[in-house]
């Protein structure tokens, strides 16, 4: 159980599955299409920004969660899923160490027996989950909700299994049970985590003379000969296990690449599902010579960009359930001001009145006002293609045709279904902004347009202030953070809107199209694409894929910058880069604080 | 089983300046609190339902009188969010302007305050003030609420706590009488510690309740079922057996506090705790002795409130096992030889065994995992509950 002092959560904190208790990670969970295409018993590399939801999904598909779930739909889940779930999540300390020590060895320019050592942590820290996993099938003293994944073996067996893999994973375990087996590699890792501890600080003088044991083969070949083990003592021969490897982008490349290669022609009864954030530097997915996309043993899932339909059914059922737990049992669309209906013959009429260039559009392309609704079909989409530019750019103008000052965001941005669209139906960023609302709520019943525009706006800061965090070198003086890139872009954008001409296809997406200079932003982009701040175009491979071949990739800016400078919540016609820029800066991503901190950890 | 459960909390010290906030973390300088909004919250969390809270004594720091408002209204608004039924509190030697120069009595503001401290009954709190004790009925309990407190403000009596001899013999008499119904336990609640607790700082213990001694045996000289008492003071957790010729001790809860910040010879040993005491009514009312088990949590500033880690108290523990530890470790050892060709034993093989360490004190519940541990037996163990045994 997990209690906080602080019992408010920040918009940062406002859900972390990581540190949610299986319990509460199943009484709030949610399926989506996501989760659907993740339970399949193929390998699969789900792509998503922070927030996303990569770790709810994943951490529903261990075992645990799958039997304790109680909601309705999840007996039929049970059903489905033919293999057990070992989640992994990163472990951040050895992370650091992992760090801590390749920057060391690199400097010595020596290949230690300390790598290795660390290496075989990471493979201890997978077993340890795999342990805990067959320890709770086996388990005769758990309570089982459903009973899902259990079998039945005796002491005796269970004692010759622990023997049989402690003696593979090197490790000696005084209770010969599964539970002592779990605790023996715990003692491991914590015997060899100790040991890389003593190198770092202190080089080699205060180490003891006897290095410890620990596994020396990989880590597919140790689970391969695992599965196969812990199979045969559960007399289930062709037993599948999926491995759920969450934060890959925090693992260093030598151990990811290996896990991405084995997904193809990897050992029989594992499956991998591999969580990564859009960009990973250094690793490829597809420039194997013998890997294709259309590979059936590997699917991709994205998570970013998410359609309209889905991510609105999604959003409301997500943010109806933190409404009913804080007692907010009306349809929540109830709880929020609608903006006032748009009379788009008045919109029109009263832009064509004040804006000469919209006058000159019109008349040219011969749309008449008086007849807006009574238009063919080609016509008509191309009416609704350009109405949101005139809302906004007539919100915008004065009478006489010049720009409004600084005054809030337009209604466009209220109302509940565009809030959800604003935070691009992420679930955290849901869940930290209707955290906002619940208060004004409660105290006032219902979330006026103003308030709306002002959660967004301050969501929006701390969403700022978190890019902000993301430091970039360059030999341009103006880009200091990856937000002061974001809103240059965002700035090019505006003007495609409210500049002197109107425009009906304004640009409001980004192509890198130019390859030479585009490749310098490549970390920039990536590191944009990974906090969300930019959302890759989908199509069949996914945005990984896209920014290691950069000059393929399309992306928008997130929505949530859409209120903030007055942007379109559509899809628009892209821009180079390079176009925007008009420049040939360089930039890099600076890693933070010490050598052994990544920028990805800010997020 | 039916239970009865007691929420245990003490030693606020309850501040609304910032000047005192090195002496209590429960500090309500702008209004708020917090660290008390934490603790409601993960009250809130453990999703229980409280028979009765009780309070030890020292709501406020050094006789503060606002402190003293927000600490007793925050005693009371934990009642209320967790929809308690019952609240018995006793004041402590801070709730008392113990050292009085310039003021004109110790207790007029706590005999004044309103809404009235610590009953609500007129006629009960008449006699709390004017005896320093009263005595409340329940339907399966008794409860005796004590001032140890009363004589501060005359000469040297603020160092130590003082139960009159005759108030003793008064509490003896009125419930030994046949007017007082006899009910399944007792508890006796007060702020200073009956019996000397020179274990905590390796000293001469002076703050101790003058005729504390005397208190507890005349307690259990009553034949009207066992005695449980709870005191606060000193800051430091104990879960104990009360000294007694007879063979139903009384149980002796000593809390530690839930918000002071705690001296340096003692926070490594213990920390800002609260508890929950479940008493096992059915075993309690055939045995005739107290049968329960305490909960303890405490907080850090890395994790908030959570199950206790420190040994005074630990998150686990009970009272009322009639085995010791010895007898404990041999039985479990019988189990294990019991099956032949098996590696370990685990929970399922010893559930009459962990039914009776549930009951175990924490130091007998230690003293069990070493006579195992000496017997060549590995333990997998989580809190008070033996999961395996393995050789």
């Amino acid at each position: 159980m997990r209690a906080d002092f602080f019992h408010n959560p920040s918009i940062g904190d406002s859900f972390n599955a990581r540190s949610t208790t299986i319990k509460e990670l199943c009484a709030t969970f949610i399926s989506n299409i996501y989760f659907e295409s993740l339970c399949s018993p193929n390998n699969v590399i789900m792509i998503g920004p922070r927030g996303s939801g990569k770790t709810t999904l994943m951490r529903m598909l261990e075992v645990e969660a799958l039997d304790t779930w109680d909601k309705e739909i999840a007996d039929n889940f049970r059903e489905r899923i033919d293999f057990s779930g070992v989640f992994i999540p990163t472990d951040r300390f050895w992370k650091t160490q992992y760090d801590k020590l390749s920057s060391m060895t690199r400097a010595a320019n020596e290949n230690s027996f300390s790598t290795e050592i660390l290496e075989s942590i990471f493979i201890y820290h997978v077993l340890e989950r795999l342990s805990s996993v067959i320890a709770y099938r086996a388990s005769k003293t758990v309570i089982r909700a459903n009973g899902y994944k259990k079998v039945d073996i005796d002491k005796e067996t269970e004692s010759e299994l622990v023997e049989h893999l402690s003696e593979i994973w090197c490790i000696t375990t005084k209770i010969k049970s599964l539970r002592g087996l779990s605790l023996a590699l715990a003692l491991k890792k914590q015997e060899l985590s100790d040991y890389i501890s003593r190198r770092t600080s202190n080089g080699d003088k205060s180490l003891p003379t006897e290095l410890p044991t620990y596994i020396k083969s990989d880590l597919v070949r140790t689970l391969d000969l695992s599965i196969k083990i812990i199979n045969a003592h559960f007399n289930l021969s062709n037993d599948k296990w999926a491995f759920l490897f969450d934060e890959l982008e925090l693992a260093p490349d030598n151990l990811v690449q290996p896990l991405v290669d084995a997904m193809r022609g990897g050992p029989e009864n594992i499956i991998f599902k591999l969580a990564l954030s859009p960009y990973h530097k250094g690793v490829s997915i597809t420039n194997v010579a013998t890997s294709t996309m259309k590979d059936q043993d590997l699917s991709f899932i994205n998570l970013t960009g998410v359609k309209k339909k889905d991510g609105e059914a999604f959003a409301k059922e997500l943010c109806s359930n933190v409404f009913h737990r804080n007692g907010l049992t009306n349809d929540i669309e109830e709880y929020f001001e609608h903006p006032p209906k748009v009379v788009w013959k008045t919109e029109f009429s009263q832009l064509y009145e004040k804006d000469p260039s919209f006058k000159e559009y019109l008349d040219k392309t011969g749309i008449d006002i008086s007849k807006l609704d009574n238009y063919e079909e080609d016509t008509r989409t191309h009416i609704r293609k350009v109405q949101f530019i005139v809302q906004l750019r007539n919100y915008a103008l004065r009478d006489n045709g010049k720009r409004k000052g600084r005054r809030r965001p337009a209604s466009y941005y209220a109302g509940f279904k565009n809030i959800c669209k604003a935070m691009e139906y992420n679930p955290r960023m849901l869940i930290g902004i209707m955290n906002m609302f619940i208060p004004i709520i409660k105290s006032e019943g219902i979330v006026s347009i103003s308030k709306q525009l002002t959660c967004l706006s301050n969501y929006f800061e701390s969403f700022r202030a978190l890019l902000s965090t993301i430091a970039v070198n360059s030999n341009n003086k103006k880009y200091n953070t990856i937000y002061d890139l974001i809103k240059v872009v965002a700035d090019v954008f505006r003007a495609e809107i409210y500049g002197q001409k109107f425009k009906s296809t304004p640009c409001g997406s980004l192509s890198f199209k130019n390859k030479v200079n585009s490749l310098s932003y490549r970390e920039a982009i990536g590191y944009a694409l990974n906090s969300g701040a930019l959302i890759a175009e989908k199509n069949d491979i996914g945005a990984f894929h896209d920014v290691i071949n950069i000059e393929q990739t399309k992306c928008r800016l997130s929505y949530i910058f859409a209120h903030q400078f007055g942007l379109l919540m559509t899809k628009q016609q892209d821009i180079d880069l390079m176009t925007i820029l008009n420049d040939n800066a360089k930039i890099n991503i600076v890693e933070p604080f010490t050598y052994y901190t990544h920028q990805m950890e800010l997020l | 089983m039916s239970k009865i459960r007691l929420l245990v909390i003490s030693d606020l010290h309850t501040t609304i300046n910032n000047n005192f906030s090195d002496d209590s973390r429960l500090n309500f300088s702008d209004g708020k609190s917090e660290f008390g909004d934490g603790i409601i919250s993960f009250l809130k969390s453990l999703d229980l339902e409280f028979d009765a809270i009780l309070c030890a004594g020292d709501i406020t720091n050094k006789a503060c009188k606002q402190s003293f408002s927000a600490g007793w209204d925050y005693v009371n608004s934990i009642q209320k969010s967790l929809n308690i039924p019952r609240l018995f509190t006793v004041p402590g030697n801070h709730d008392h302007n113990s050292r009085v120069s310039d003021d004109y009595s110790p207790i007029h503001n706590l005999q004044f305050y309103k809404p009235s401290f610590p009953l609500s009954s007129h006629e009960k709190n008449t006699h709390f003030w004017a005896w320093n004790w009263c005595h409340l009925e329940e339907d399966k309990y008794n409860v005796v609420l004590l001032n140890s407190s009363a004589y501060h403000g005359y000469g040297d009596e603020f160092k130590h706590g003082r139960v009159a001899l005759e108030v003793v013999d008064q509490i003896k008499d009125h419930m030994s009488h046949n007017n007082t119904r006899e009910k399944i336990f007792n508890i006796l609640l007060c702020h200073h510690h009956p019996e000397k607790m020179e274990y905590i700082d390796h000293d001469y213990d002076t703050e101790q309740m003058e005729g504390g001694k005397y208190l507890i045996d005349k307690l259990q000289d009553i034949d009207k079922g066992p005695w449980l008492i709870i005191h606060g003071h000193k800051h430091f957790a104990n879960l104990s057996y009360a000294s007694s010729n007879n063979n139903c001790p009384a149980i002796v809860l000593s809390a530690g506090s839930l918000s002071a910040k705690l001296y340096p010879s003692i926070k490594d040993r213990t920390s800002n705790q609260l508890y929950i005491i479940e008493v096992d009514i059915n075993k309690t009312d055939l045995e005739g002795k107290l049968f329960g088990t305490v909960l303890t949590y405490e907080w850090d500033m890395v994790s908030g409130w959570k199950p206790s880690r420190s040994e005074h108290l630990p998150a686990r523990g009970g009272f009322g096992c009639a085995d010791t530890p010895k007898s404990l470790a041999q039985q479990i050892i019988k189990k294990f030889d019991e099956k032949e060709n098996i590696q370990f034993i685990d929970s399922n093989d010893i559930t009459e065994i962990q039914s009776k360490i549930d009951n175990l004190p924490p130091i007998d519940f230690r003293r069990l995992v070493q006579k195992l541990e000496e017997a060549g037996f590995s333990l997998s163990i989580d809190q008070n509950k033996i999961i395996e045994v393995g050789k």
